[in-house]
């Protein structure tokens, strides 16, 4: 399969900057996945999971949140809020994080607040979903 | 006895020796920091760029011609976001932060500051629409999101209509630059046609929007932490070479008064005798 060079980026980090084959990722509109000599696109990212192909058939997921995927004359630009592979995720401070989403999902005063804590819940979900898939 | 006495210029060098001491481990403490903190800004430097151009890209669009932000500031009032340091004596680093929002006037302006300086700083000096970005130090990405919320917040409510950041630029380890950008209102390039997206361009943008900032303003704060440690290391070079070149003043007109006592000894002693 043809390659492309693609750059993963959040505001703290490099996460990922090299050549895949494929690119799976969730946009606010649903999944895309992108190859060699996608058109020129545009859009936001919303939260979810991705996963990176290789040319020697490898793969890595990855959860990933905000920010938007950007193609243009064929590089792959992803610059996210957050971005953790697998590997680097962990476990329990996920678990944390989606208990203490919940409960401000209960108790939250403001529509803007039940956004945010819902927000933060679907991280946490992404991130365990992540981590316990095999 | 020569001027001073030998005791006082013994307790001299010893302070000047005691304060180099100090001088010397901020130094070395500032140049391990300055490492790691300049890793971190030239890390946050692609997210800049990449959202910088993404973001170019989406102002050329006619479509955002009408968004309210894009719109011309109507000379309401401003939002400064200034940047400066949890502590001192880093040379005219954080003084160099509050000359510059002074110099772009802060009438009629609210100030988000960042850092314990800043805070401090604008306490009293300025209307601060929150003190809670402090200590600087140990700001996250959330935190840089949090601040871009309240900017997006204050300007839908027409609080104010233009949002400056103002920070220190990290150009080098020995020049640091006081600089500010205006957020917003955004922009807008001139010509071009609609980038490739299946979204709406308007909700793009406002989806993006706060992404966008935050990213900003964490690049910002990772960039003036830099600085900062630059700016620290710099002063504390300074002030160490100056120390020595105290003690080797002091010590010249130390053994100046000694050698003038042993001298003045000599000439009592001789005199003495003679008279006998």
């Amino acid at each position: 399969m043809k390659e492309f060079s693609l750059q993963i980026v959040t505001p703290d980090k490099t996460a990922f900057d090299g050549k895949a084959t494929s690119l799976l990722i969730r946009t606010a509109a649903g999944d895309v996945e992108i190859l060699a000599g996608h058109a020129d696109l545009l859009c936001a990212l919303g939260t979810g999971r991705a996963r990176i192909r290789f040319a020697d058939g490898g793969e890595r997921f990855a959860g990933a949140s905000g920010g938007f995927l950007s193609v243009s004359e064929g590089t792959v630009r992803v610059a996210a809020t957050t971005f953790e592979f697998a590997d680097e995720l962990d476990l329990d401070r996920a678990e944390a994080a989606k208990e203490k989403a919940e409960q401000r999902i209960k108790n939250a005063k403001s529509r803007a607040e039940l956004d945010l804590a819902k927000a933060k819940l679907q991280r946490a979900l992404t991130r365990i979903q992540v981590k316990t898939m095999k | 006895m020569a001027g001073v006495s030998m005791n006082d210029i013994k307790a001299r060098i010893k302070s000047v020796n005691s304060t180099m001491q100090i001088t010397k481990a901020m130094e070395l403490v500032a140049t391990s920091k300055l490492r790691r903190a300049k890793m971190r800004a030239e890390q946050s430097r692609a997210y800049g760029e990449i959202a910088t151009e993404a973001m170019k890209k989406i102002l050329l669009a006619p479509a955002v011609a009408d968004s309210p932000y894009t719109r011309p500031s109507e000379g309401k009032k401003v939002c400064y976001v200034v940047i400066a340091g949890d502590r001192g004596l880093a040379g005219g680093f954080n003084v160099g932060i509050f000359r510059t929002v002074q110099s772009l006037g802060l009438e009629n302006a609210y100030v988000i500051p960042v850092g314990k300086k800043a805070v401090e700083y604008y306490r009293g000096r300025a209307e601060c629409l929150t003190e809670a970005f402090s200590p600087v130090d140990n700001l996250s990405v959330g935190a840089a999101m949090k601040i871009a919320r309240l900017l997006i917040d204050g300007f839908d409510r027409g609080t104010f209509d233009r949002v400056v950041l103002v920070y220190t630029r990290f150009v080098s380890m020995i020049s640091q630059v006081p600089t500010h950008t205006v957020l917003l209102p955004l922009e807008r390039g001139a010509g071009g046609q609609d980038p490739m997206t299946d979204e709406d361009i308007s909700e793009l943008l406002s989806s993006l929007l706060p992404q966008y900032l935050g990213g900003m303003i964490y690049g910002a704060i990772a960039e003036s932490l830099a600085a900062e440690c630059g700016a620290r290391r710099t002063a504390m070079n300074a002030a160490n070479k100056n120390a020595e070149e105290m003690i080797v003043g002091l010590n010249l007109s130390y053994n100046r008064a000694r050698q003038a006592m042993i001298t003045q000894e000599i000439t009592e002693i001789v005199s003495g005798a003679e008279a006998l």
